[in-house]
């Protein structure tokens, strides 16, 4: 009777899941279009998924090994099931292959339902706590139904009664595994997370046979002349449509949502939401039956959208909040963590875009901060011709004066900042110490544009950037160095878009390299236990986790590492305009990162960014100072003869000299 | 921005200056050798320029001529070429932490003493007395004057040479160049006198020579009153005239600017203005001459505190503010802007010790900052965390002693508990604070309250520490500061009982802390005649007390430093407290309901008696030595101190020794009475090492 129902069965799911699967398809393509290498992109899907995506799942080994049964085994046995079940090709090897692929599969499902028997907070529920007992029904029904094909067992064992329970529970199997996976259900992630990797809106990311992938965390430039298109994303069909396939592909595993640090703080961010809930507008609906946390003080249930309805109203409520929006802080943790290669940070920044360049909507002080911007060309509104005050004793060679240098320094905002001026003159006195040959641009530079951008003020960044560039095209330079990775980032992965191709380093990179050249020379390290806090923009953006670490090294420094670090650094709360827009949560984020400091019994928290430091030297019950790298560096210099100042007491000024 | 008009450069000739904050021209009695920059004077400026000051103008009254002596005030002289090296060795110490450095130049005329070292004949244009110097002097002669105005210009061309910024050509405080200015003192009829342009010429000719010898590449400017407050001295009107005067030369680079001549006591005060001025008293004047000079106008006058300055500069009134005690008192104060520890600055709180010592001749000191101008001998404005065994220390006494000491111990990293009796910190200084117009002096004690709290000393307040309180706490270093408490028993015949009721006699400061009612007709005997008689005086007076100060010295209030007693007699003379000198208290007796004192001439035994109804006594203060002599037997270094180590600027010896039981060190008036300078000295030095 099995061989009469399991065809029928078989083809009538791959045939249902196919009309499924177009409707899907047909959702994705609401979005608008974004130019993708179809064939490439499909051709290339399987060593993304193998190597890129491994790579990621393999953070978590038995979750990793889980996975690779359970989908292994389920590709191998859909595929052999057919043909053995649907084909009736059972002879040779193919009856036992199956056999070993539910087996397989069988296994994998049990550490999958371990799993799901305590999970931790950040998996989402709902049908996701069925999915273990839908893959062993799948897979033990396909294992039994097979075994009289190899003939373990005989044709006609058992009953008719016993066929269509067999038959049932391979049924259900199916419809979860094969008709979900088109239809909307938790295996949907295999056939969106599949296509969503080969059509991924940054292709660079993954690997090729040539070598690894790059870090591809520039934000995409916004065409402003197109007087037709909404500026930024309005509504869900106005992402491009491989941007909500990506959001399909979501697992609801929630590894985004356990980094996020707005969300860790109570302000109204969840990653995790964030992505279903666009997947809800893209198909539209209301967000009552998401299983997972929901955002901070925001209960399930009272948001709803549609693919051509407004994300954010603006009054009362469609699918998200704006807070939730101007919640992150850009640290791109939750993309770091994706499995599914998802970029919510994207995504978040388009929304803002459209928040800020259509509407006017920036919260907090973000409106003041870009009016700022359009006047003055800082942030803070200070008057364009102070830029250089702080450094009025320095005697800084001028670009407009030199014309060319080795280095052309580039000092940031924090020229403003009487903190920041700290680092700036300490990182001066190094290069001198070191006898580089720098330049500054003075007065000619302007912010390069990262808070502008992050804050979805598109045009003011693109007529920053552009009249930088200008400007930097005037000098002849080999490399930009700064102190400011926000600095670093723009200028180093957003300006190439808008034609500004420049080496950028992190002064850390410099000074490290500079050390490994001969040409700085380190006192020992006399201090207490020093931390090192990776700015996001530095570690998560530009992958430069060592050479902070071996300046540390090379100054006599032990780093005592927090548990979040390197590319699981804590995000300090300061990026993405988080500070100036200022959503309320329970806690602030410096706060709990300070806390982590604290953790490693550290005296000092060695920095390499401006934002970092001023929002962790604004933590107030914390001992730990904060210093940047270049303040450790100019400290620990061995310049000359040694002063000669007599009497136990007094051998050193440890900090005026650098400040005045 | 905060504090960013502060922080903006500032163009003076071809010169950036870093920000708007300027130690200006003072005499800091520190050039040793004949009037070099030595060690001492260098690093008292590279202090100053490491912790940020933009631009010193260092050496007030640096001579030019070498009949306008330096020697007493050990100021500096550019009379020679060998001033030349010691300039190259101070331009580099201030240009390499980014400050600038220029030198003030003056011939100071009459205005100095004749008897002593080359016994000159002192100059000014018409030979008339100086009565603060009591100075004589000669009518000076043309050849005298083209002799001086050469001077000058050999004088800036060393400046120039020895790699200086600039030099300030002092036309104020009566110098050479403002007596001729001033009709008050030159009345000659000839070229150089009479009409303005006359008065004009000698300043004209030496900005002319100056400015010939240097060339334009160097700052030359000038220092001037913005009005003399004499009737019959130039007034703001005049001193406008002559600043636009010499302005449209386009010769002169800045102008800085102080209110008030300075040729008698009483005008002397207002030009270093006490805590009893309101802030920035003169800044008016400093305003009506930048409204007509080009060039950048400076003003230094009580201003202390960086919002205050900010507050000037942002108003635009001048170009440049002059925090010169302000850098005596910390000079790190723009580093603590800079750091966001505005709170950390020690603030000057116009004590006038600094300029009081100056006009003894001895070197400027600050009455709450041991570590100022001591630089060379290694006294640090920070001290650092100790490498060596972190100590238990009790420091008994919160007076000035007693904070210095906690705050320099935990400042090193031990652990310091605090004992003061009193329910809150000061010592003597709550009660010097309770006079009228004393009040800043509190300011000491705030700026230690807030160093005490961040540095985590354990306060036990209104708690008088005994042998077993501190024994209990197991102490590796105890350091008793217990000052001591007014000497009124001195002398039998005045009355002095313990028991308040029976005593005939009060203290100051039992007036002062109003332990007292204020009478209605008080005599105060004052044998000390430092502040407490004269500010129980005020106190009192003020009240609405008739009352008669007394002493059998010079004067009452004649050891209040030469700025400060004129403020005192002000206030005293307004409130018609009479101030009787030569006659010592000799014996106090009741009569009926009130008090007679009877007072005998110190010169010709004559009697004399008062019928008072209070007699408060001023004999200075007894040292609490009762703890000290307690501990000192268990101690095991028997409660001394060993003075080489300690003169010597060395750590103490027994620090460093192994034994058992506590060190025990004493300082401030608990070991004998001193001043608060030489209580914050002690610790500093003493427990810099700890």
């Amino acid at each position: 009777m099995l061989d009469t129902l399991l065809p029928i069965l078989i083809f009538s799911v791959l045939a249902l899941a196919a009309v499924g699967a177009v409707r899907r398809v047909r959702l994705w393509r609401q979005g608008r279009p974004a130019r993708v290498d179809l064939l490439r992109g499909l051709a290339a899907m399987p060593r993304r998924y193998l190597v890129d995506l491994h790579h990621v799942v393999a953070r978590d080994k038995v979750m990793s090994n889980t996975h690779v049964a359970t989908a292994g085994g389920f590709v191998a046995a859909a595929v052999l099931m057919v043909l053995v079940h649907g084909f009736g090709l059972a002879e040779g090897v193919l009856g036992w292959l199956l056999l070993a692929a539910s087996a397989t599969m069988f296994v994998g499902s049990l550490f999958v339902a371990r799993r799901r028997r305590n999970p931790p907070a950040r998996l989402s529920r709902g049908p996701w706590m069925r999915l273990p007992k839908s893959l062993m029904a799948f897979s033990l029904s396909v294992f039994v139904i097979t075994l009289p094909a190899v003939g373990l067992l005989p044709e006609d064992f058992g009953s008719w009664i016993l066929a269509l329970v067999l038959a049932a529970v391979l049924a259900w199997g199916l419809g979860e595994m094969v008709f979900g996976m088109a239809w909307g259900g938790p295996m949907k992630h295999a056939f969106a997370g599949a296509l969503h990797l080969a059509f991924h809106r940054r292709a660079e990311r993954f690997s090729t046979k040539e070598g690894e992938g790059k870090r591809s965390t520039g934000l995409k430039a916004l065409n402003l002349d197109d007087e037709n298109a909404t500026l930024g994303v309005e509504k869900p069909a106005d992402f491009t449509w491989n941007q909500l396939l990506g959001f399909d592909a979501c697992v609801q595993c929630g590894r985004c949502e356990a980094v996020c640090p707005a969300f860790a703080a109570g302000q109204p961010l969840n990653p995790k939401k964030l992505i279903q809930d666009m997947v809800v507008g893209m198909a539209g609906g209301s967000d009552a039956r998401y299983a997972g946390s929901p955002y901070p003080d925001r209960p399930v249930g009272e948001h709803h959208g549609s693919p051509h309805g407004p994300i954010v109203a603006r009054e009362g409520k469609a699918l998200v909040d704006a807070e939730t929006l101007w919640s992150c802080t850009t640290c791109r943790a939750c993309v770091e963590e994706c499995p599914m290669m998802i970029e919510h940070v994207d995504a978040i920044v388009d929304m803002r875009r459209f928040l800020t360049l259509e509407h006017g909507q920036t919260p907090g002080k973000g409106a003041e901060v870009l009016d700022n911007l359009i006047a003055t060309d800082n942030p803070g509104g200070f008057d364009p011709g102070a830029r250089m005050h702080w450094a009025a004793d320095l005697e800084l060679p001028l670009m407009s004066q030199c014309g060319q240098a080795e280095v052309l320094l580039w000092l940031g905002d924090g020229a403003y900042d009487m903190r920041n001026q700290r680092t700036l003159r300490a990182l001066i006195k190094v290069l001198r110490a070191a006898g580089v040959d720098f330049a500054v641009l003075g007065d000619e530079e302007r912010d390069s544009g990262d808070v502008a951008r992050r804050l979805g003020d598109e045009a003011t960044f693109q007529s920053l950037a552009r009249r930088n560039i200008a400007t930097l095209s005037k000098y002849r330079f080999e490399r930009i160095v700064t102190c400011d990775p926000h600095s670093f980032h723009v200028l180093g992965n957003e300006y190439g878009e808008l034609g500004g191709d420049y080496a950028v380093s992190h002064h850390s990179t410099f000074i490290a390299e500079l050390y490994d050249a001969g040409r700085l020379d380190f006192r020992a390290w006399k201090g207490g236990r020093v931390t090192y806090h990776d700015p996001c923009y530095l570690g998560r953006y530009n992958g430069e986790f060592e050479a902070p670490r071996n300046v540390l090294k090379a100054l006599g420094i032990e780093v005592a590492e927090m548990q979040r670090s390197g590319f699981r650094s804590r995000c300090c709360g300061g990026g993405g305009g988080a500070p100036i827009t200022d959503v309320p949560g329970k806690q602030r984020i410096p706060d709990m990162r300070m806390g982590d400091v604290q953790e490693t019994g550290a005296d000092l928290v060695a920095v390499g960014c401006p934002q970092c430091t001023a929002m962790l030297e604004g933590v107030v019950d914390s001992d730990a100072e904060v210093r940047d790298i270049a303040e450790l560096v100019a400290d620990a210099l061995v310049e000359g003869a040694p002063s000669s100042t007599p009497g136990p007491a007094s051998t050193r000024q440890p900090l005026a000299e650098e400040v005045a | 921005m905060a504090f960013d008009a502060m922080f903006q450069p500032i163009q003076i000739g071809n010169l950036t200056i870093r920000n708007r904050v300027v130690s200006t021209a003072h005499a800091e009695v520190h050039a040793t050798d004949g009037g070099m920059t030595t060690e001492r004077y260098v690093k008292y400026y590279e202090e100053k320029a490491k912790g940020g000051c933009g631009l010193c103008i260092c050496g007030g009254s640096s001579i030019v001529s070498i009949d306008s002596p330096q020697a007493w005030w050990s100021s500096v002289n550019l009379s020679t070429d060998r001033i030349i090296p010691h300039f190259q060795n101070l331009a580099d110490a201030v240009h390499k932490h980014g400050g600038k450095i220029m030198i003030q130049i003056t011939h100071m005329g009459r205005r100095s003493r004749w008897d002593g070292f080359d016994w000159p004949n002192l100059v000014s244009p018409s030979g008339i007395r100086e009565p603060v110097h009591r100075s004589t002097c000669k009518t000076i002669e043309e050849e005298d004057i083209w002799r001086i105005v050469g001077d000058f210009a050999q004088a800036a061309r060393r400046a120039k040479e020895g790699g200086l910024d600039g030099v300030e050509l002092s036309a104020v405080h009566q110098h050479l160049m403002d007596q001729f200015w001033s009709p008050r003192v030159n009345k000659r009829t000839d070229q150089w006198g009479g009409s303005f342009e006359n008065r004009m010429r000698f300043g004209m000719e030496v900005l002319k020579a100056v400015r010939e010898e240097v060339g334009d590449d160097f700052v030359v400017g000038m220092r001037i009153c913005g009005d003399e407050f004499h009737p019959d001295g130039l007034s703001h009107e005049d001193m406008k005239q002559i600043a636009a005067y010499y302005d449209a030369t386009g010769q002169v680079d800045f102008f800085g600017v102080v209110g008030s001549g300075c040729d008698t006591h009483d005008t002397l005060a207002n030009v270093i203005p006490n805590m009893s001025y309101p802030p920035e008293p003169f800044l008016h004047l400093a305003a009506g001459i930048k409204e007509v000079v080009k060039v950048p106008v400076i003003h230094a006058q009580n201003i202390k505190d960086p919002n205050q300055a900010n507050r000037i500069l942002e108003g635009g009134h001048v170009d440049l503010v002059g925090m010169t005690r302000a850098h005596i008192a910390d000079p790190h104060l723009i580093t603590k802007i800079k750091m966001d520890q505005v709170d950390r600055i020690k603030q000057c709180v116009g004590a006038n010790y600094c300029i009081d010592r100056q006009y003894q001749g001895l070197d400027v000191l600050c009455i709450q900052n041991a570590a100022t101008s001591r630089e060379y001998l290694g006294m640090p404005h920070e001290i650092e965390v100790t490498e060596g065994p972190k100590r238990r220390v009790v420091v008994v006494g919160g007076g000035p002693g007693g904070m210095e000491a906690a705050r320099v111990a935990a400042e090193r990293g031990h652990e310091v508990t605090l004992f003061e009796a009193a329910e809150q910190l000061g010592g003597q200084i709550t009660i010097a604070a309770k006079a009228p117009q004393r009040d800043q002096i509190a300011g000491i004690t705030r700026w230690y309250q807030l160093e005490l709290a961040r540095l985590g000393v354990d306060q036990r307040l209104g708690t008088r520490a005994d042998e077993a309180t501190i024994l209990d706490l197991r102490p590796d270093v105890v350091v008793l500061a217990t000052g001591g408490r007014p000497f009124l028993e001195q002398h039998e015949e005045w009355g002095y009982d313990e028991d308040p009721d029976k005593s005939l006699v009060v203290s100051t400061w039992d007036v002062l802390e109003g332990r007292v009612e204020p009478g209605k007709n008080v005599l105060i005997y004052d044998t000390i005649c430092e502040f407490s008689g004269v500010s129980a005086a005020d106190y009192l007076a003020d009240k609405g007390a008739k009352v008669e100060i007394v002493t059998d010295d010079i004067k009452p209030g004649s050891a209040v430093g030469g700025t400060t007693f004129p403020t005192y007699y002000r206030s005293l003379y307004e409130k018609e407290v009479i101030m009787s000198s030569d006659l010592g208290l000799h014996k106090v007796y009741r009569e009926g309901e009130s008090l007679v004192a009877v007072l005998e001439n110190e010169y010709t035994g004559a009697q004399e008696e008062r019928v008072v109804d209070q007699v408060v006594v001023e004999n200075g203060v007894r040292p609490d030595e009762a703890l000290y002599y307690a501990l000192k037997p268990q101690s095991r270094n028997k409660g001394q101190v060993d003075l080489e180590a300690l003169y010597a600027i060395q750590p103490q010896p027994c620090l460093s020794e192994e034994g058992d039981g506590l060190l025990l060190f004493r300082l401030g008036d608990c070991t004998s009475p001193r001043n608060t300078h030489a209580a914050i000295y002690d610790a500093l030095r003493l427990c810099k090492d700890f």
